[in-house]
């Protein structure tokens, strides 16, 4: 594997955002393909990264700082992708934001991470988003995908929300809608009829490739559930 | 004579000691496994499973706790919970009250002594004790700051069960280090004195022999 490749692996691994991004540049001055240098610097950092955290050896500020480091490399990679005309990364685009009333961010910011290193085009509309502006954005973006997160039980019936105002406007059909955070369960993203569930940020990617390649022009389909709570 | 059990996490029962009933049979539990809700959710399993006997009552003195509480059951006994989403609640004396200092600023960060002091008294708000072992100083600082984004003000609350002097003092200075507002709420033990009263009404969840804890018995409206 290229030189660069493996530094841009360890910055990853490291959170190092301006030695990311530097080297992300490099390689596409030194011709390296993107699509190379994604899988192999910035995927497999963050599925490492992944690893790490759920096996207790990597901290939480670690993963925080690797993601941050990977989503920038990313958009270098990408924008050298779609320059050149190619589609080789576009997994789809997802709208990814925290619920209304609350601001916790950072599993959203983690999941924008490694959607975004596995090709996925990540709008994120940030903290306390109205039901609104995610169907705004999805409408204008043509996104498949809107990911909404929250920590806070109380800004769940917002979700419930989202759901039953695309029912009320007569396009559920067109978007798949995905639930995360703490409180979020298989069982509350059955009730409410969202369209998926992982339980962590990498089951996520798993989630996301399954729900983009599904058809629901028939009607709606059963909710893909990732990684059950152990309960 | 129907027996009642208390599994009780250390951060809440700090804020009760002195109102638990005589006759509750304690268990105390470290704070520690909130970190990995799945985990917590196992050994609170285990706990519940391991209490002899049948048709007692187990009271848990755990918020929802990022689920943690979810599916959590009992074949033999009547588990009894607070209807709050988060243990600040409890100390608010009721989940609307918490709601209203939330609604207040969102990125309002709630403290109370077990979220600042450790049990054996080192200082580990956000972990920082380990922080600095870990990294060292400056990327313990840099790391903190990093968690508290989007956050405004911390809230030290106020139970009146023991003397907040030198956890304000050590919040003050806190919220200096990482420039957030400093504020105090006035607490109230009533939703405490409630579940351990066996007043039981709409702010406290009845689940019974066989029953699994349910998300939804949280959504149910308690205010």
């Amino acid at each position: 594997m290229s030189d660069l490749i493996n530094k841009l692996y360890e910055a990853v691994i490291e959170g190092e955002e301006d030695d990311a991004l530097e080297i992300a540049k490099a390689s596409i001055e030194a011709g390296l393909e993107p699509l190379k240098v994604i899988r192999g610097g910035i995927q497999a950092a963050m599925d490492l990264m992944g690893d790490q955290f759920e096996n207790g050896e990597a901290f939480l500020p670690e993963l925080m700082l690797a993601g941050d480091a990977a989503t920038l490399a990313m958009e270098v990679l990408l924008a050298k992708i779609k320059e050149d005309g190619g589609e080789g990364a576009d997994s789809g685009t997802v709208v990814i934001g925290v619920m209304a009333g609350d601001h916790h961010d950072i599993g959203k910011n983690l999941v924008r991470a490694i959607l975004s290193a596995n090709g996925f085009k990540v709008i994120d509309l940030g903290i306390d988003v109205g039901v609104r502006d995610f169907i705004e954005t999805a409408k204008r973006e043509n996104a498949k995908i809107i990911a909404c997160s929250t920590l806070i039980t109380t800004s769940l019936p917002y979700q419930k929300e989202l759901i039953e105002t695309l029912d009320a406007m007569k396009i559920r059909e067109k978007y798949q809608v995905i639930l995360g955070g703490g409180p979020v369960t298989p069982q509350w993203t059955n009730m409410i009829k969202a369209d998926g569930y992982s339980n962590t940020a990498s089951e996520c990617v798993e989630l996301c490739k399954q729900l983009v390649s599904r058809d629901l022009e028939g009607g709606a389909a059963d909710p893909i559930i990732i990684g059950a709570l152990n309960a | 004579m129907r027996k009642t059990y208390l599994i009780i996490c250390e951060t809440i029962y700090v804020e009760c000691e002195s109102i638990i009933p005589d006759d509750m049979l304690v268990l105390k539990q470290d704070f520690t496994l909130h970190n990995k809700p799945d985990l917590l959710r196992e050994h609170l399993q285990e706990i519940i499973d391991s209490i002899p006997g049948k048709d007692d009552d187990i009271v848990l003195g755990y918020g929802l706790c990022s689920n943690a509480t979810v599916g959590l059951s009992s074949k033999s006994h009547r588990l009894i919970l607070p209807r709050i989403h988060d243990c600040i609640a409890l100390f608010c004396g009721s989940q609307s009250c918490y709601n209203r200092h939330k609604d207040e600023a969102i990125g309002t960060f709630f403290l109370t002594k077990r979220f600042i002091e450790s049990e054996d008294g080192r200082f580990h708000l956000l972990e920082y004790d380990t922080y600095i072992e870990r990294y060292g100083e400056k990327l313990a600082h840099k790391y903190t700051k990093m968690l508290l984004t989007h956050y405004e003000r911390a809230a030290l609350v106020d139970t009146g069960e023991y003397d907040t002097a030198p956890y304000k003092k050590l919040a003050q200075e806190f919220c200096e280090r990482y420039e957030l507002d400093y504020t105090e709420i006035t607490g109230d033990q009533r939703l405490m004195v409630k579940l351990f009263s066996e007043d039981w009404d709409h702010e406290i969840i009845i689940v019974k022999p066989g029953n699994e804890v349910t998300l939804l018995d949280y959504l149910t409206d308690a205010q």
